[in-house]
């Protein structure tokens, strides 16, 4: 020790106390200030963020309805293109039949006069695809016509097979008068080499 | 540049005498300290009761001489301090020693046990007294302590600590006490009385107030007998002193001579008190030696008077400035030069960790 304090006990609790009291009261006005600062920059801090996310939302939102209306705008073009392509396929896979009758008239010859020419669809077709065998629908090109004499039938069967147009030609014929004058009247059945069906 | 928010300043000592209010305000930078300000105020009725409306002003003026803060370390009244030197069980006795020591206090000045604030601490042992334990015992009435605290209050200043003068001077001068076995005497001469105060080992050894020399008396006696309203009393005391005492003896119209005649003869008796208790001690502490009789107070510095207590009790005797037992800026060299402060000195170095 080196000094002594004559100050009365009583005083000198009363002075400590009051030196804590304020202490306390600085210390908790200290503590207010900060947090009423630090409230006011978050809340100030968080009300800009909201208005920035509203915001953003409802950019948003416009961009999705713009997106939509191209969406839409788009979709009724692609039913258009749609529609146009599936137009374009069935006129692209339909079969140019005035290059068969040409070839037909090619190799028709003087002697053989057409009385019907049409298509039909080969039994044996369906029959192949009830087996499970590929291939497309077998078409028959039936002929029908007068000819003076059966050999000028063949010829022209022969040279309808050599077009490598038809797989098979069948004949049928029989005897029968062509405006009042005898003849031969026949029927071709040629079946049509596979035509597949677009993919 | 001062910062306004450094807190290395320390409260404010301040020492009341009869004379002037004297205050110093240190401050501790790396363990070493240094004067930041000091004032010694004259007081406005020498020798009377401080009251509210003079330490309002002595407030001012510490404001205006740059002092720091609103805290005070005061010293007690030596003529209002109660001490006794008590011989109390040994403390491993288990005795309680502080309500013996405050019961022993409060029979010899008469007074309640609960009355005052009560402090000691227990004086090197002796060679004929090793079963017991020696005791200095210091009391403050509590109505005294508060009337005075209450006073700085109203004045806008606030008491830390009321300490013992005595104690006071033990910091004051500890860069003074070179050997702990030595014994130093200091003499605080105040208005009413003087003070001796004995310093061994780092503690208060003795403590006594000689009633015998009274400045206040002597003062109002010269007034007398000068016929004068104070300033030759002042002149006296201040500037002439004691030395001048054989050369002028052949006549003095203004009486000045006669004077000095009285202020001489108000020496005797405590050189006679003073003899007195240096025997005391030295008879109680024979291993202990003297080394000097430091003079301290508002009238320390009277010319001649370190030599002519020299000369009557054949020791050596200093009045010590101020500034030689601290730190002091240039500016504050003057006012420092005079020992009157040295007890403000040490009430600034007041530790309330330290205390009794």
């Amino acid at each position: 020790m080196n000094s002594v304090n004559l100050v009365p006990q009583a005083r000198r609790f009363t002075i400590r106390r009051r030196i804590r009291l304020r202490s306390w009261i600085i210390g908790g006005v200290a503590y207010v200030a900060v947090l009423i600062i630090a409230y006011t920059t978050c809340y100030l801090e968080w009300q800009d963020e909201g208005n920035s996310t509203q915001y953003q939302i409802e950019l948003v939102t416009e961009q999705i309805n713009h997106t939509n209306k191209a969406i839409l705008n788009i979709r009724s073009k692609l039913v258009d293109r749609s529609r146009a392509l599936h137009a374009s396929r069935m006129l692209s896979e339909t079969p140019d039949w005035s290059t068969m009758l040409r070839l037909i008239a090619d190799t028709l010859g003087d002697d053989i006069v057409l009385s019907h020419c049409g298509l039909l669809k080969s039994e044996r077709s369906i029959r192949t695809q009830a087996e499970g065998q590929a291939g497309g629908p077998l078409l028959i090109l039936q002929l029908s016509g007068f000819a003076h004499a059966q050999a000028e039938i063949s010829q022209f069967a022969l040279r309808l097979e050599q077009t490598s147009l038809f797989e098979e030609v069948n004949v049928m014929t029989k005897r029968e008068p062509f405006r009042g004058e005898p003849a031969i009247s026949f029927t071709l059945n040629c079946f049509i080499a596979t035509i597949h069906e677009p993919k | 540049m001062k910062w306004p928010f450094r807190q290395n300043r320390i409260p404010i000592g301040v020492d009341i005498s009869g004379r002037a209010i004297s205050a110093v305000q240190l401050a501790r930078v790396h363990d070493t300290w240094s004067t930041e300000a000091a004032v010694r105020l004259p007081r406005t009725r020498p020798g009377g009761p401080i009251d509210c409306d003079e330490l309002k002003r002595f407030r001012e003026v510490l404001y205006r001489q740059s002092f720091v803060g609103e805290e005070v370390v005061v010293a007690v009244p030596s003529n209002q301090l109660m001490t006794t030197v008590l011989t109390l069980p040994p403390r491993d006795s288990g005795a309680p020693l502080d309500q013996i020591a405050r019961i022993e206090l409060a029979r010899t000045y008469e007074e309640a046990p609960n009355a005052f604030e009560l402090a000691w601490w227990e004086l090197p042992t002796t060679e004929h007294a090793k079963r017991t334990a020696h005791v200095m015992t210091v009391g403050y009435r509590h109505d005294k302590a508060n009337e005075l605290c209450d006073l700085f209050e109203q004045a806008g200043l606030r008491v830390q600590a009321l300490d013992s003068k005595a104690w006071a001077l033990v910091r004051a001068i500890e860069s003074r006490s070179e050997a702990p076995s030595m014994i130093t005497a200091v003499l605080d001469f105040e208005w009413e009385s003087a003070q001796l105060a004995l310093l061994y080992q780092g503690i208060v050894l003795y403590e006594r107030v000689l009633s015998s020399c009274a400045f206040g008396e002597l003062h109002a006696e010269l007034t007398d007998v000068l016929e004068d309203d104070g300033t030759m009393v002042e002149y006296l005391l201040d500037q002439v002193g004691l030395e001048a005492l054989d050369s002028n003896d052949d006549g003095d119209p203004a009486g000045l001579v006669d004077a000095q005649r009285r202020l001489a003869a108000q020496f005797d008796p405590i050189v006679k008190d003073l003899d007195e208790s240096l025997g005391y001690v030295s008879r109680q502490y024979p291993d202990a030696t003297f080394k000097e009789l430091l003079l301290v107070g508002d009238h320390a510095s009277v010319p001649g008077l370190a030599q002519h207590l020299s000369d009557a009790l054949h020791i050596e005797v200093n009045a010590v400035p101020t500034r030689e037992l601290v730190t002091c800026p240039d500016a504050l060299a003057d006012t420092l030069s005079n020992p009157a402060l040295i007890p403000a000195l040490g009430l600034a170095k007041f530790d309330s960790r330290e205390a009794a």
